[in-house]
């Protein structure tokens, strides 16, 4: 969703069929994060030849805050896969369309979430306060 | 610099990471509200060897000997799935570590290992050290269990009512690693601009959530 949102809001298209690793997301150097993210997530022998392609293209900076958006993401999973959260009811709504499309509805953390149930028609919460802070 | 050189933590990871690191990691070694220090420190030795070996099946992956001996199975098994098979949890697996362990037992064991993970993560994605962990350091579990719960559909309750999105109040049955990890979202990823579309970093936001959203679907995270 905010790979969407976020890319509208600098006029840029985004492809989210990025997150299940097809294309390149619509964003500058997609390819290259997609496949270093999965190259990190997953413990492949080809992290360091993706690790070099990353930061030849976007440079030393950029490469380190991809790596951190790549830990801290395997990080936050586990507090939601762990915990078994359901989805806030204003994400539940709008991402019922791509959530099928990508095939996120086959996932286990799905039963965590029942459709239906009327909380989906519940206002967005706030995202500032994504933290509790 | 050079930019075939290898990524250093003094040199070239931002000052609040490696605090938020530093952070975390005296936080692992000390007591928390249901384990010592030096069993939490164990729980997440196993969570760090099962990452390690997480493209490796779990039936051929290897276990320090030593955290086997000292925890209950039910505890080593949580700090080994959460790390390495996330993707194979469910509420029925996590009900039956629950019912052995104790849910707020249960939810601390998840905060280590999500704390871990990330820093795990990060150091092997960038190529930089991994942080070795000090020494576990003595006194009691404080067995404080918050107030303010509520069973809100998760396998575990939580705070409510809560202000934010789910994320925010996973952790409430241990606040210690709540803030912890939350900590590290905030250097790793974004607290105060978080709701801000446009930002001007070295990668740009969708750029960052590309990689965020690769990185759950990889784990079939839902949420």
């Amino acid at each position: 969703m905010l790979l969407r949102a976020s890319g509208e809001a600098i006029g840029r298209e985004t492809d989210l069929q990025g997150a299940v690793g097809e294309g390149d997301g619509g964003v500058p150097h997609g390819e290259a994060l997609l496949r270093f993210a999965e190259a990190a997530t997953q413990g492949t022998p080809d992290l360091a030849q993706r690790g070099d392609a990353l930061r030849a293209a976007v440079g030393r900076e950029a490469f380190v805050e991809a790596a951190a958006t790549v830990g801290i993401f395997n990080g936050l999973v586990r507090v939601a896969v762990g915990t078994g959260i359901p989805l806030d009811a204003g994400m539940n709504r709008v991402s019922r369309e791509f959530r099928e499309k990508l095939g996120l509805v086959a996932f286990p953390g799905a039963r965590n979430t029942p459709l239906g149930s009327g909380a989906e028609d519940q206002p967005t919460r706030d995202l500032a306060k994504l933290f509790g802070s | 610099m050079v930019d075939g050189e290898a990524i250093a933590w003094e040199r070239d990871i931002r000052p609040e990471i490696t605090a938020a690191r530093d952070a975390v990691l005296e936080r692992i070694a000390g007591p928390g509200s249901w384990w010592t220090g030096a069993e939490r420190a164990a729980l997440v030795s196993a969570g760090r060897a099962a990452w390690a070996q997480r493209a490796t099946p779990p039936w051929l992956r290897e276990a320090p000997s030593q955290a086997s001996e000292a925890l209950p199975g039910a505890a080593l098994a949580v700090a080994r799935t959460v790390a390495a098979d996330a993707h194979r949890i469910d509420r029925e697996w996590s009900a039956g570590q629950v019912a052995e362990l104790g849910d707020a037992a249960y939810v601390e064991i998840v905060g280590l290992i999500a704390c871990s993970v990330a820093l795990d993560a990060f150091c092997g994605a960038v190529g930089a050290t991994a942080p070795t962990l000090p020494a576990a350091r003595g006194g009691d579990p404080d067995r404080v269990r918050p107030g303010g719960l509520a069973d809100i559909g998760a396998f575990v309750p939580m705070t409510d009512p809560f202000p934010g999105p789910n994320v925010g109040r996973a952790l409430s049955l241990a606040p210690g690693e709540q803030q912890a990890f939350f900590r590290l979202v905030g250097a790793m990823y974004a607290v105060a601009d978080f709701q801000e579309l446009v930002w001007e970093r070295p990668l740009d936001r969708p750029q960052v959530e590309l990689v965020a959203a690769r990185v759950s679907a990889l784990n079939e995270c839902f949420y």
